[in-house]
């Protein structure tokens, strides 16, 4: 596991150009824009980084050469969640940080602790999201994930129009009183079930596929 | 070190079926033309595919359960794969370090020295032959027991081809136990290397032999028609129809040589054994 924690350490530091380059231009939005957006922009170019890391494992027929090395398809899988798991909550440190002192340079009063639900929440969907990438670039690769990604969130969105207009305006403003209702720990909790089970079932996806793979 | 034995494995327009073994101490060859199944063969000892049928056991273990620590005591070189061409030697050599407890970061270092190998160069950069020569070198540094070699030497000029040659001889000179099972396409590699010769052609071992069997004892008689007629062809492996009459693949070619004094006979080398098992001799 450590060698390939190195490996992928090593394959990000090939492009540490476009690293410095997100994290000034990350620096820069912070202070000119106003709002949450960095909270969601550097965990995500990070995510996208680290998880194309799979990429150039599969490279050149990578994947059959890697798993003549001592690891199994167990270890690689493992590996990736903790190694983008890792990059995603240092990132998200990292864009809080960026968060306070932009805001703080411009003057505004900054509460950490009563933001914390957003700043969490920021961190549940970049769980959610690496959740749903990492068994997508496994099982189809660099361009076909690039792909599946745009097809699936083009479904997604075909869904919510075609519930809207089935459920109709009442009805949704029902739900979202409902979710209103929700205790802010009853929310967090359900969060934090949905994170762990997305995982979980991102993780199982990702080790069933890399089985299936032809090496 | 590995017995495959009975494997079956179907593919929509290509059967495998596969018996060999590489015992400890040994060089095994395995020849044969491309797509003959040299390389699934090999990916089936490294547990990467599975058998339909029969068994591949690797230290007397199922390849498909090698854990990571049995695949410490295996050296793998493919003919093209290896670490992402985006690295560079430094790292490969800083991964290697965390993935082996036995890899020999002194030995790897002289020996990159010695063969010219560029540490700060990335891999893309390299030309065909730095990038074999780092494949080898990165299967025999960490103490391996078993070396598995897919075409170590393919599109390599000489003087490249005589040093992996080379690195392969230190290499079993330090532990008379260790084992290596290579395939390629250059028989002079396997003729100076190799214990044995497996040839595989579409999927299945036509011959197993000795190398020096095959090199002592193996030729091709050529003989004009009526000669092949009363030609004893006990000890014929296989006959090709010629301009001048016929080709013979013989495996005891002292025999011909002591009862027909008269006719002509070449000496079979392993390039003879390819082409003549395999259809392909002219």
């Amino acid at each position: 596991m450590a060698g390939l924690v190195e490996k992928d350490l090593r394959l990000l530091l090939q492009r540490k150009q476009i690293m410095v380059a997100f994290l000034a231009l990350a620096v820069m939005l912070g202070y000119t824009t106003e709002g949450t957006f960095i909270l969601g922009y550097l965990p995500i170019l990070v995510l996208i980084l680290t998880v194309s890391t799979i990429s150039y494992d599969e490279l050149d027929q990578g994947f059959t050469f890697l798993f003549t090395l001592p690891i199994d398809t167990k270890a690689y899988v493992t590996e990736k969640y903790i190694f983008c798991g890792i990059a995603g909550i240092l990132s998200w440190i990292i864009s809080i940080v960026i968060y306070s002192v932009s805001g703080i340079m411009r003057g505004e009063s900054v509460d950490l602790l009563s933001e914390m639900p957003m700043l969490f929440s920021f961190l549940a969907i970049i769980t959610f999201m690496m959740a749903f990438i990492i068994p997508i670039q496994i099982r189809f690769g660099a361009n076909g994930s690039r792909m599946i990604i745009m097809v699936i969130f083009g479904v997604a969105l075909i869904l919510v129009f075609v519930l809207k207009k089935l459920l109709g305006e009442e009805k949704l403003v029902a739900m979202q009183h409902t979710f209103e209702n929700i205790s802010n720990t009853g929310f967090a909790i359900i969060v934090i079930l949905g994170v762990v089970l997305s995982l979980i079932i991102s993780y199982i996806c990702s080790f069933r596929a890399l089985k299936k793979k032809s090496l | 070190m590995i017995v495959v034995q009975d494997v079956k494995k179907k593919y929509k327009d290509f059967e495998l079926e596969v018996s060999l073994k590489v015992p400890a101490g040994k060089v095994t060859g395995l020849v044969g033309k491309n797509g003959a199944g040299k390389s699934t063969t090999i990916k089936m000892i490294l547990g990467l595919v599975k058998p339909d049928s029969g068994s591949v056991a690797v230290f007397d273990k199922e390849s498909i359960a090698l854990t990571g620590r049995d695949k410490e005591k295996i050296g793998v070189a493919l003919a093209e794969a290896g670490f992402s061409s985006y690295l560079c030697v430094n790292d490969v050599e800083k991964i290697l370090r965390k993935m082996y407890p036995e890899f020999d970061q002194v030995l790897f270092q002289k020996k990159c020295k010695e063969l010219n190998i560029p540490m700060k160069k990335v891999i893309r950069e390299f030309s065909t032959g730095m990038r074999a020569k780092l494949r080898v070198l990165v299967a025999m540094t960490h103490k391996a027991k078993l070396l598995i070699m897919d075409e170590p030497t393919v599109g390599l000029d000489v003087e490249a081809r005589n040093e992996i040659l080379d690195m392969l001889r230190e290499y079993l000179v330090e532990d008379e136990e260790r084992s290596i099972l290579i395939t390629s396409h250059i028989s002079s590699d396997l003729e100076e290397l190799c214990d044995d010769i497996y040839l595989i052609h579409n999927g299945k071992i036509l011959v197993h032999e000795d190398t020096d069997v095959i090199l002592d004892q193996y030729g091709i008689l050529k003989v004009d028609e009526a000669t092949y007629e009363k030609l004893d062809k006990e000890y014929i492996i296989k006959s090709l129809k010629e301009k001048y009459g016929y080709a013979c693949f013989t495996n005891q070619k002292s025999f011909y040589r002591e009862n027909y004094p008269g006719i002509v006979i070449e000496n079979g080398g392993i390039d003879e054994l390819i082409l003549i098992m395999t259809g392909g001799y002219r």
